[in-house]
């Protein structure tokens, strides 16, 4: 009961103007950090660092913090409207929300990311008040071995997303995976397939490949079908989902906050692998299969409430131990020591104040982007009714400038191009491009902690500890569901 | 306090800097970072720009230029004028970046004028675990064999030749366990899936659960009087501290570099730049031109001794392909002709088969390539060609199974093309090409304009009005919301530089 006064008096420590209009600001920037491809939640936060150390420390915190908590909905709202994730965790939103788009449904999708990005939210904000000790203790006994168990676990994800076609699937997978060998080896600093190209060294940026694999190549693909370019779609619908429809899809939202807060713990792992993680889930345990890749609101709902449920689980590492979860948490940690906090046990006992005005103002955060997302849906509808010779050509201008960002660099702009065509020519002979983004998250996890347990000891390790153990049996198991499915229905049939 | 020191500022500049700034700088300074926004550096950085302006009129602006462990940012330091407009923010890590990734760069091509910050390197373990201080790793380490596990960055980096040195100086051995960063190495530590972490002061900090059981300097730290030094357990090892600093490119005008050596020295002792190094655990220091350049020598001779201890530096300048791969490569060009003409004839030339082959040849060419990685000391299961092999392996049988299922089952995609969508959509790509090609010449703005109208004329959209009122408003947002809120240093063009 401790924790509820401190909390109440956190929520006291709020009670003013400057502090609201802080968040209210910084829920904003988040909105527009996440809306812009190639600001990432992390460079979002990096960007306003110096500008909140001119603040009082709580207030500077609570700016950094709001921009975080929003930023992650910021992305999903062009993954649904435009195909293009605003950030890597939105790429989940672009599987259903993009279809609703196309059907003339936008706001339905909207809406959805919203409410279940701010339950998400809210729920891992919880989560981070009352369980974060424990679960950071938890998340410490993740090694090498365990690590890799979840990123195969990831990786089985495949199989639901390949809409029928395995092979294809797979090898979508193995050019992510292989993609991202490219560059300065982790563990030598060796330059792999660089073939001297100096910026090749770091190997491909992410975000210019998410922007080419997804919205370059949906709108050269979408023109050459020659669906009709004068005009975006018959008629567009801002139509919010009702209250009925979306209590009934109450335990997609749940489950999927649960998984985000979870895996948003675990140092390393992020709100990418969480939401592609949730989507996967939400997808078994529906009633609705068939209708995910086809303009499911669960899926929707899957991908929101787990990216921003990864928030409220990135921060418990960060504030128990002093040691982030995600990039956007590695930049807050340097904000802190800015302000002369040191993140840790003894930051609840020595600013017990800071500590709790923080939590409570995720709370005002969530509530502000709950307001400002349901009118600002609106807006972007309005864009997504622009003529699609206008909007193709303003997406490139702003893909560019999103891959531009992402180091201040033209090479990445001329990746991000490269990986249009290359979208562009797998999605034309159906080879699945999701998957491509998949191999090129989980493969960077995947290779360091494989070849980490190895050095460690031996193969074995994979399968003496538990957690690992139980991870890789249900990879195999999740892996082989879908076959074994449509193999019990071609018998019943 | 604060406005006392402004005030003296401006009459410091009024009085006695005028003349020379009134050369020089005249437009801003840039700092380049070879980190992401919000690391260690990139703050450091960040904060000497802000208190500049106490000082000095032009203001200091923040570049990052991201990659390769800082080959990036040296280069394209490298690549400006050595005008004083180009500031490179230097760390001891660079010493292993020139030596084992780029033949091309060194580190006498900087001039080294003000070295700001030192962090003494220190061991740090975990309280909870058994291995607490010097004397238990020692003996932890006799008993381990060899398989002691030591956390910490890349193999190679700072912190790896601090742990290969501390090994050869308590002539103890150590397996290196790499991380992706400190903190991942940390939190490994805290989870006691490792013994000792190499890193600094600062790592300890509101973490109770470890502490620092050697400190590789002369002094005791100011903050942590209970850890001891390598000195006082009878072991030399003094003087090994990550430094970080600032460098020109060697040529700048010896005038400039003197106004750039005033600034940061009056920057080093401002209380709020002392307050705020102190804040991370670090000590600020201000080393000149000489001091700095004889540090950044002797880490670079001592890093060379160690690099070779390891056995790194020998390693990565071997070079050999095996040439049954590169056999193989070459034969499957080869075939790609007569194999290419019979499937023309079955019809088996689709789009997938195409792609499945050329799979296959880029596959079988990195196989190749895999024969140059050297395994840096690593066994051969975790060495830099093991995950690529495995996968390109995978993707071969895939791919080759892909072909043959789809001839069997002649089971080929539709593609959906119009004729008219098709020749649109290409020239577009073309349009972006030549956007992209252009926009160095011309700029971000001229050529966005070029290329947003052309864009939309060729999606045969015909409202003039419209697309020219939505090219100029879509230019002003990204003035406004990249040039001057986040400050991207868009492409400003070659002709109007």
């Amino acid at each position: 009961m401790e924790i509820l006064t401190h909390l109440m008096q956190g929520f006291a420590l709020l009670a003013n103007w400057v502090p609201l209009l802080i968040i209210v600001v910084g829920v904003m920037l988040g909105i527009l950090v996440g809306v812009l491809p190639g600001l990432s939640p992390a460079m979002g936060v990096a960007l306003l660092v110096p500008f909140s150390y001119g603040l009082d420390p709580l207030y500077g915190l609570i700016l950094l913090v709001s921009v975080y908590a929003a930023a992650n909905y910021g992305g999903t709202i062009t993954a649904i409207a435009i195909n293009t994730p605003g950030t890597p965790s939105a790429i989940v939103s672009t599987f259903d929300g993009y279809p609703l788009t196309q059907q003339g449904k936008p706001g339905r999708a909207l809406g959805t990311s919203v409410v279940a990005s701010t339950f998400g939210g809210f729920f891992g904000t919880i989560i981070l008040i009352f369980f974060s000790v424990p679960l950071a203790k938890a998340a410490l006994s993740f090694g090498p071995a365990e690590y890799f168990a979840l990123a195969v676990f990831g990786l089985t994800i495949i199989s639901s997303l390949s809409k029928g076609n395995y092979l294809k699937a797979f090898i979508a997978t193995l050019i992510g995976l292989l993609l991202n060998t490219v560059g300065m080896d982790p563990f030598t600093g060796y330059l792999r397939f660089t073939f001297g190209i100096p910026e090749l060294s770091d190997g491909f940026s992410f975000i210019p490949a998410l922007i080419g694999l997804f919205a370059l190549s949906e709108i050269f693909l979408s023109m050459e079908k020659s669906e009709t370019v004068k005009k975006a779609i018959g008629s567009v619908s801002g139509k919010m989902p009702k209250v009925k429809e979306l209590w009934g899809i109450k335990r997609a939202i749940a489950q999927s906050s649960v998984i985000g807060t979870l895996i948003g713990v675990v140092p390393g792992a992020g709100a990418t692998i969480a939401a592609f993680i949730a989507y996967n889930e939400a997808k078994r345990a529906s009633k609705n299969k068939e209708e995910f890749g086809k303009g499911s609101i669960e899926g929707v709902a899957a991908a929101g409430a787990s990216g921003s449920g990864s928030v409220g689980g990135a921060l418990v590492p960060l504030l128990t131990l002093g040691i982030p979860g995600s990039a956007a948490t590695a930049v807050l940690i340097g904000a802190l020591m800015l302000h002369g906090i040191s993140p840790g046990p003894e930051l609840f006992k020595e600013k017990t104040a800071i500590v709790y005005g923080l939590f409570a103002s995720l709370f005002i955060a969530y509530a502000a982007m709950l307001i400002l997302g349901a009118l600002g849906n609106q807006l972007w509808i309005k864009i997504i009714a622009a003529p699609k010779a206008i909007l193709n050509p303003a997406i490139l201008a702003i893909a560019f400038i999103g891959s531009y960002s992402v180091g201040n660099s033209m090479f990445d702009v001329w990746a991000c191009f490269g990986f249009g065509i290359l979208g562009w020519i797998l999605r034309r002979y159906d080879f699945p491009t999701a998957p491509v983004i998949l191999g090129l998250i989980l493969g960077f996890l995947a290779e360091t902690n494989f070849r980490r347990a190895l050095l460690m000891g031996d193969a074995r390790i994979f399968f003496t500890r538990p957690v690992s153990l139980i991870l890789l049996i249900l990879a195999v198991l999740s892996f082989f569901m879908p076959f074994i499915r449509a193999f019990w229905q071609r018998k019943k049939s | 306090m604060k406005k006392i020191a402004f005030l003296l500022s401006i009459l410091i500049f009024l009085t006695g800097a005028l003349p020379v700034l009134a050369e020089y700088p005249e437009k801003p300074i840039t700092i380049i970072v070879h980190s992401k926004p919000g690391s260690g550096i990139d703050i450091t950085a960040r904060q000497l720009a802000l208190l500049a302006r106490k000082y000095i009129k032009t203001p200091i602006v923040v570049e990052n230029k991201t990659g390769g462990s800082g080959a990036i940012a040296m280069r394209y330091v490298l690549n400006k004028k050595a005008d004083g407009y180009t500031i490179l923010a230097v760390t001891k890590s660079f010493i292993s970046t020139v030596l084992l990734t780029s033949n091309d760069i060194s580190m006498d091509d900087f001039y080294f004028f003000a070295g700001m910050v030192i962090d003494p390197e220190v061991l740090i373990t975990n309280r909870n675990s058994k291995v607490k201080t010097l004397e238990d790793i020692i003996r932890d380490a006799e008993e381990k064999n060899g398989k002691q596990r030591w956390l910490g960055p890349l193999v190679g980096g700072v912190d790896h030749l601090m742990a290969v040195k501390t090994w050869h100086k308590l002539n103890i051995r150590g397996e290196w366990i790499p991380y992706e960063g400190g903190a991942d190495a940390l939190a490994a530590l805290m989870g006691k899936h490792g013994v000792v972490y190499v890193g600094n002061p600062v790592d300890v900090k509101g973490r109770p659960d470890l502490m620092i059981a050697a400190v590789a300097a002369k002094q005791k730290l100011k903050n942590f009087p209970n850890a001891p030094t390598f000195i006082e357990k009878g072991y030399d090892i003094e003087d090994n501290v990550l430094w970080r600093g600032f460098a020109l490119k060697k040529g700048t005008d010896p005038k400039r570099i003197q106004v750039l050596e005033k600034l940061f020295y009056q920057i080093s002792k401002d209380p709020e730049w002392i307050q705020f190094i102190e804040n991370t655990s670090a000590t600020p220091v201000f080393l000149k031109h000489e001091q700095f350049t004889e540090m950044v020598n002797r880490d670079q001779k001592e890093a060379i001794i160690y690099l070779k201890m390891a056995g790194i530096l020998k390693d990565i300048s071997q070079e050999k392909t095996s040439t049954v791969a590169k056999i193989l490569w070459i034969f499957v060009l080869i075939s790609a002709l007569p194999l290419g003409i019979l499937a023309y004839r079955r019809k088996w030339l689709r789009g997938e088969v195409v792609i499945a082959y050329i799979l296959i040849a880029i596959s079988l060419y990195l196989y190749a390539q895999t024969f140059n990685f050297p395994t840096g000391k690593l066994s051969r299961a975790a060495g830099p060609a093991s995950m690529p092999r495995l996968l390109i392996y995978a993707m071969i049988f895939f791919s080759a199974w892909l072909i043959v299922d789809l001839i069997r089952h002649q089971s080929f995609v539709n593609v959906k093309s119009e004729k008219k969508g098709f020749i649109q959509a290409l020239s577009l790509v073309g349009i972006m090409t030549g956007y992209l090609l252009v926009i160095n010449y011309l700029g971000y703005f001229i050529s966005t304009f070029i290329f947003l109208i052309s864009g939309i004329y060729v999606m045969s959209y015909r409202r003039h009005w419209i697309v020219f009122l939505f090219a100029i408003g879509f230019l002003l947002l990204a003035y406004v919301a990249f040039i001057k809120v986040l400050q991207v240093p868009l492409p400003r063009g070659i002709i109007f530089e």
